[in-house]
């Protein structure tokens, strides 16, 4: 008895609303709606809200998820990004150990000392050209039309006019790009292969505050071997995994192609 | 629901991707709620994942899935809109783009989506999100208030008070149509 008796309050208007009321207390309430024309009007007029709004919101669920937020590909990223932190840490400690300047990632920390420089572009490399470039997903269609469409939108999504980069002279084609996110903003990569399917990874990401070019570097990590560099605000890597013939030669006419000067 | 009884480790993860899986689109939904660009939504609900997907082991079975996703991301944004508040920078809200709402509006239905997303786009954001979570999202007034990080009185003023605005600012262009819902 109590339990008709107590007043609806206008939390149990919404409840009602949302189909989140008790039960028990829905006789109540739609007894007190059919005594009070301006509760019921609000009532009426909350449902209507919450119907045209979840219709008119309704579109975005069915979108396609964008590769970049498949929650597969990024456990694969977190693990590698684990195990090639772990390499890096080692390959730091052991250039440490050996009282050795020649390291790269001693070289790559001097001379401003500051970690976000190189390293750390190696690293977001290796581990995008860990995951995506052993991807032996459906094959990405290639040709000239294709490779112009993706460096522009790249490039776009940059901020940063990339230049092309042909490696068809030394047998390896376009195979695709891809938008990746690092701990320092957008970055692209760009795969190529040969005809016995050694995959190349072009990465590129915009370094604005490094105003300084580097000198090329070897960099690397488990079975994954390039070399790195940053030329005009942009840091660049060129990864294959090891070992890959000539591999220096590459990164060589790939700078001199996207640095001519 | 939940698949906590699971003894086998990979199984209950391979599960637990799929229930995040099947979640991004909402959370993408509500991303593009906070942020003007489809760009900065993705990159919000990208590092949401990421910061799930390590801590994804500290979900308690009893706890569901969603409004997890959605206090994450929501303290994420609220975090980073701290940030940018400190450094001067002003991030303007739009709820969707109009390119996007001529396809989905068909005749009187349409208009009257297209209203209700312009109006909830009027109101302030505390109000408006507490709408969103609760109608659209499926949240219920509890779980809306752990999102959100606010007492459950709060949420319900918040929605009374955005529903009745939202009522009253449809009322003022209503159309007959509108009248014959009940």
């Amino acid at each position: 008895m109590n339990e008709i008796e107590r007043a609806i309050t206008e939390d149990e208007l919404h409840a009602f609303v949302d189909g989140q009321l008790d039960s028990a207390r829905r006789p109540a309430l739609e007894r007190h709606l059919e005594q009070d024309q301006s509760a019921a009007k609000r009532v009426a007029a909350y449902k209507m809200q919450r119907a045209a709004l979840r219709a008119a919101l309704a579109d975005h669920l069915a979108e396609p998820i964008p590769p970049l937020l498949d929650p597969r590909r990024l456990m694969k990223l977190r693990e590698a990004r684990r195990r090639i932190a772990w390499q890096m840490a080692a390959a730091i400690l052991f250039a440490f150990l050996a009282g050795s300047g020649a390291g790269w990632l001693v070289r790559g920390r001097l001379p401003d000392g500051s970690p976000a420089g190189i390293p750390a572009l190696a690293q977001e490399a290796l581990i995008i050209h860990a995951v995506y470039a052993t991807d032996r997903g459906p094959p990405a269609e290639s040709g000239a039309a294709r490779q112009n469409a993706i460096y522009q939108w790249l490039s776009s999504e940059l901020k940063h006019p990339l230049i092309m980069v042909n490696l068809t002279a030394i047998g390896y084609r376009f195979v695709g790009g891809r938008l990746a996110a690092t701990d320092h903003g957008p970055a692209a990569m760009l795969l190529y292969e040969d005809a016995g399917g050694t995959r190349l990874t072009v990465f590129v990401r915009p370094m604005p505050d490094r105003k300084r070019d580097t000198r090329t570097v070897h960099v690397g990590a488990g079975d994954v071997d390039g070399y790195a560099w940053i030329c005009d605000g942009l840091g660049y890597a060129v990864l294959a995994t090891a070992p890959t013939k000539d591999l220096h030669d590459i990164a060589v006419m790939v700078r001199h192609q996207v640095d001519p000067t | 629901m939940q698949n906590g009884n699971d003894p086998d480790d990979s199984a209950a993860c391979r599960d637990g991707l799929r229930d995040l899986e099947a979640c991004i689109p909402a959370l993408r939904r509500y991303a593009r709620l906070l942020l003007k660009s489809q760009q900065d939504a993705d990159d919000l609900v990208h590092d949401s994942l990421v910061l799930a997907l390590g801590r994804l082991h500290t979900l308690q079975e009893e706890s569901r899935m969603r409004p997890w996703l959605f206090a994450i991301i929501h303290n994420l944004f609220v975090s980073r809109m701290r940030r940018r508040q400190r450094q001067g920078e002003t991030v303007p809200l739009e709820l969707i783009d109009e390119e996007k709402m001529s396809i989905t509006a068909v005749q009187e239905e349409g208009l009257r989506q297209r209203d209700v997303l312009r109006e909830l786009e009027k109101l302030p954001e505390d109000q408006r999100l507490v709408i969103v979570l609760v109608s659209v999202e499926e949240l219920s007034y509890a779980e809306v208030g752990q999102v959100l990080g606010i007492p459950i009185g709060t949420v319900m003023s918040r929605l009374s008070r955005g529903r009745e605005r939202l009522r009253q600012a449809m009322n003022g262009e209503e159309r007959p149509t509108l009248r014959r819902v009940k």
